[in-house]
Order: structure tokens, then C-alpha cells, then sequence
């Protein structure tokens, strides 16, 4: 029940912030980018769906994860502390509200680009960018906001720092390996999901182990 | 008496450094208890370990029998405002409120609208129910967080300086606000702020803290007369008159301290008693005194006198 007024809440916000705008339009230029290189050289559709499509949503994830840091720059956070809801309510409320938007934003993109390529998709794709990019998603940012709850501000500009450069380098690498033939298997798919579930997992279960101290003490 | 907050022998060390030493208080129903220091004194930190955001190294802090950080429906019966206003500032005012209610626990749609309403003609944000809250200013954001804190009519209300950003008419309103929670709906407010005129208007009972310790504690009035040195304000015939008087008193061995503003001087005397002994003194010294009054000490003289002793 808490969790959902906290998701609702996280979701307006979300809706309302410029964040979300400049992320999809970064995210919309790049592919556009993508589709005046390429335009003459043949690309594997499934190299697209497994790398591109939650190489995209983290990127959009990121953006909108800020939102973690300025609730404990501004207190905000502090006073969250003090109503009846739990850490873990607070961080899996914001994990599923930035996912959603991030999931939509890198599929409905994904599948705008492999429309515009005359690419049709079959029924593990459409599982895959359904059930596993969202998972990865949240994966992701989950961990980054765990990161940002305990550590402290000049070490959160250093991790952004580090995510930024990381996800470039994943896009320049995801982009040279379009071209090479990759084949979508259930298996993969299968390691990807499984990969995802462990990482969520255990922030799942250091969250709710993370002491409020641990916070307010990396505040100031 | 039943305690609301009771703190007992609370020590708070961070990596190894002690910020808090031994401190004890107990704060009743319906008090307004006040928490003074300089910064740095350790206020914050005591309401952090109160409200179960710090792990206290050893000692007790519990607010209504309980420690806060253990248990959800203890922290729903306590109201905050901290330095931050933990208002979302893409949401509008009615929206913010809506989410901490919510929180709190308000289900009913109609209830909740209710005292939305109400607590927002309390604070005079209502007509601005509709604007987003990152378009306030610095002093709706405060009136605004004092309604959050509001909103559940909670049985204890942690304020740390929240007249901070405000206007002389919102200090008003805070403090109107403050004593008469405390008075007709018996609610328990720890209360911090540096402006003493604010705390010797608003706080029954007050505790000064300096470098974590406890150094006085009770009253306004026990405290200013228990701290501070008599003064005593003499006016005669003349400037002259004055200050040979000043020159005079210096020389007894019970004043303190004297100044001459004028026609009149201004002595501290070491007690009580001294206030006729001095006068007779004068008197027999052949000064024409016209008359001679107590000057009522404030919170503020005794603080900063302990605040430099300390």
C-alpha cells in the first residue's frame, strides 16, 4: 500500500521533470545518428534487441536516477526517514518508477529503428525487450541508487563520473559489434535475466540491511 | 509525570570522536521544550538519535515509550521539520500534502481532503494549493513543511529552527501556532532555534548545550535568575552627578561591572541583597538618586554569559 503511494508520487515527478525529457531526446538523437551511418551497412537485428535496447533504458535510468542525489542534497530524504516508511519501500518505489519510463522510452525507440530498417521481430525478441530489458533496467538503477544512498556527494560525482564514461564505452562497443551476426538465443537471454535477478537481488537485500545512519551520515 | 521524549545518560560518538557526553532530559505531554546552543552544540544530532536517524553509541533516547527507528506506528504520531523541508518541489502544495497523508496513513479521499484544507488555511498557503512547490519561496517552503508536519496531528512535533527563511509575520504565526498545539491539543514539541527571543516566548522549559554537554536546564525564569547577575539601573540629577556615582560604585566590593549612559548608570551587582545595599550606600555617599530599578535580564544575556564560560 506504501509502496504504491510512493510509486505514484515518484511518478508525477518523474512525468514533470526536464530530466526525462533531455534523456529521451539524447537517447533519440543518438539513434538517429545511428540509423544516417549505417544506413548502407547490414545490421543484426538481434544484436539490436540484446544490446541496444537496455544499453538505451540505462541510459535513460541514469538520467532520471539524480533524482536519488537531490533528495539527500536537498533532505529531503531525512524527513522520508522519519514517516512510517521503510528504506527499502523508498528505494524499490523510485527503482520501479524510473524503470517504467525507461523501459518504454528504449523500446518504443528500438522498435522505431527496426521498423524504419524494414526489420520484423519474433517471439523471443518481443519477449526479451518485453520482460528482460525492463529487468535489467531496474537492475541497474536499483544498484545505482543503493550506491547513492550511502555514499557521500564528492563520491557520487566520481560514480557518475564512471557510470557516464561506462556507458559510452558500452555504446561505441555496441555499436561496432551491430554489424557482426549475433543470434538471440533463449540462453542468453536466460544468462542476461539471470545476471539482472542476482544484482537486483542482493541490493534488494542490502537495502533493507542498510542502516539510516549510514545515509545521514554521508549527507554531510 | 508521564514522559513523551526521555533521554537518559545518551553519549554519540562518530569515529571515536564524542559529540554528545551524558546527556539527560525528559520532556511531558504538551511541553514545548527548547533546545539551545551555539553550532555545532549538538542539537541536530540529539533529534537525529530521537527520531532514530542516528544509532546513539550508548544511553536512551525514546519519544512515546519506544525507539522511533524500531517502530513504524510510533514514528506515524511524530511530526518533523528538519533543515530540509522534504517538500517535492515538482509537486504542487495540495499534492505534497496528499503523498505525506497518504503516508501517514489518512485513507479516506473526503479526510484527507479535509485536512489538507485545514492545515493549509493554518499555514495560509491555501490559495496556493495549485502551484508547484519549487516556485515558492524560501518562506512558503517553511510554512509549508510546518503544515507537512501537521497533517497526521501528530502527539509529538520535532521543529529544528523552523522560523528559519521566515518572515516577522510567519515567526508570529509558527510560534501562535506552536504554543497553541502545545496548549489545547496537549501536544509535545521539542524546539530548536538561535533566536532566544522566539524560544523565551514560545518554550516552557529549556536546556542549553555546548560542545554536547548539557550546561543549564529549566526554565526561562529559573535559568535567567539562577545565571545571571542582578541589574541595577540608577538615575540622578545630572551627567556630572552620574558619573562620579559610576566612579563610586566601582570601588565597592560588591558591583561587578558599571557603566554611565547619561544621567543614569547601569550597575551589576553580585545578588540580591546588594540591590538596597547599594542604594543605601549611595544615598549615604551624598548622590541625589532619583530612582533605581531592576532591569529584567533576558534568555540572551544569560546564554551568551554561558556560552563563554563554557
Amino acid at each position: 500500500m506504501l509502496l504504491q503511494v510512493v510509486v505514484w508520487r515518484e511518478f508525477k515527478e518523474t512525468l514533470r521533470n526536464r530530466s526525462l525529457l533531455s534523456s529521451v531526446f539524447s537517447v533519440f538523437a543518438f539513434l538517429g545518428m545511428l540509423n544516417a551511418t549505417t544506413v548502407k551497412l547490414p545490421i543484426s537485428v538481434d544484436s539490436i534487441i540484446l544490446y541496444m535496447a537496455p544499453c538505451l533504458g540505462i541510459i535513460v535510468g541514469f538520467g532520471l536516477s539524480t533524482r536519488f542525489v537531490r533528495e539527500k542534497q536537498e533532505g529531503t530524504v531525512e524527513t522520508l526517514l522519519c514517516t512510517p516508511l521503510t528504506l527499502r519501500e523508498l528505494w524499490l518505489g523510485k527503482v520501479v518508477s524510473l524503470t517504467i519510463p525507461s523501459h518504454i522510452v528504449s523500446v518504443v525507440l528500438t522498435l522505431a529503428f527496426i521498423c524504419l530498417r524494414g526489420y520484423t521481430l519474433n517471439t523471443l525478441m518481443a519477449v526479451y525487450l518485453a520482460m528482460v530489458v525492463p529487468v535489467v533496467i531496474a537492475s541497474t538503477t536499483g544498484l545505482l541508487g543503493f550506491l547513492y544512498y550511502i555514499l557521500g556527494m564528492r563520491e557520487v560525482r566520481i560514480l557518475n563520473y564512471i557510470v557516464f564514461f561506462t556507458l559510452f564505452a558500452a555504446l561505441y562497443l555496441v555499436v561496432g559489434r551491430l554489424t557482426f551476426p549475433t543470434i538471440l538465443t533463449w540462453c542468453n537471454v536466460g544468462i542476461v535475466l539471470a545476471l539482472s535477478l542476482v544484482i537486483f537481488g542482493i541490493t534488494y537485500y542490502l537495502i533493507a540491511h542498510l542502516s539510516k545512519e549510514r545515509i545521514i551520515a554521508s549527507i554531510s | 509525570m508521564e514522559w513523551v521524549i526521555e533521554v537518559e545518560g545518551l553519549v554519540k560518538e562518530f569515529n571515536g570522536r564524542r559529540v554528545l557526553h551524558n546527556i539527560t532530559f525528559h520532556v511531558g505531554r504538551g511541553e514545548v521544550f527548547g533546545l539551545l546552543g551555539p553550532n555545532g552544540a549538538g542539537k541536530t544530532t540529539t533529534i537525529r538519535i530521537l527520531l532514530g536517524l542516528l544509532e546513539p553509541t550508548s544511553g536512551k533516547a525514546l519519544v512515546l515509550g519506544g525507539k522511533l527507528s524500531e517502530n513504524r506506528k510510533l514514528r506515524s504520531r511524530v511530526g518533523v521539520v528538519l533543515e530540509g523541508d522534504g517538500l517535492f518541489p515538482q509537486l504542487t502544495a495540495y499534492e505534497n500534502l496528499e503523498f505525506y497523508a497518504r503516508v501517514y496513513g489518512l485513507k479516506s479521499t473526503v479526510e484527507r481532503g479535509k485536512r489538507i484544507r485545514e492545515v493549509l488555511e493554518l499555514v495560509g498557503l491555501y490559495e496556493a494549493r495549485d502551484v508547484r512547490v519549487g516556485c515558492f519561496s524560501r518562506g512558503m517552503r517553511r510554512r509549508l513543511a510546518l503544515a507537512r508536519a501537521l497533517i497526521h496531528s501528530p502527539n509529538v512535533l520535532f521543529l529544528d529552527e523552523p522560523t528559519l527563511g521566515l518572515d516577522v509575520e510567519g515567526q508570529a504565526l509558527v510560534r501562535g501556532l506552536v504554543t497553541k498545539l502545545s496548549r489545547e491539543e496537549g501536544v509535545t514539541v521539542l524546539y530548536t532555534s538561535h533566536d532566544l527571543n522566539e524560544v523565551e516566548r514560545v518554550c516552557s522549559r529549556v536546556a542549553l548545550l555546548v560542545g554536547g554537554r548539557i550546561v543549564a536546564s529549566g526554565t526561562v525564569e529559573s535559568l535567567v535568575s539562577e545565571f545571571s547577575k542582578p541589574l541595577v539601573e540608577v538615575y540622578f540629577t545630572s551627567v556630572g552627578e552620574a558619573l562620579k556615582a559610576t566612579k563610586y560604585v566601582r570601588g565597592l566590593n560588591y558591583v561587578v561591572e558599571c557603566w554611565c549612559n547619561g544621567k543614569s548608570a547601569t550597575i551589576l551587582v553580585d545578588g540580591n541583597s546588594d540591590i538596597p545595599k547599594l542604594v543605601d550606600d549611595l544615598v549615604r555617599s551624598g548622590f541625589k538618586v532619583i530612582e533605581a530599578r531592576r532591569v529584567k535580564r533576558r534568555l540572551e544575556e544569560v546564554y551568551l554569559e554561558l556560552v563563554r564560560k563554557s
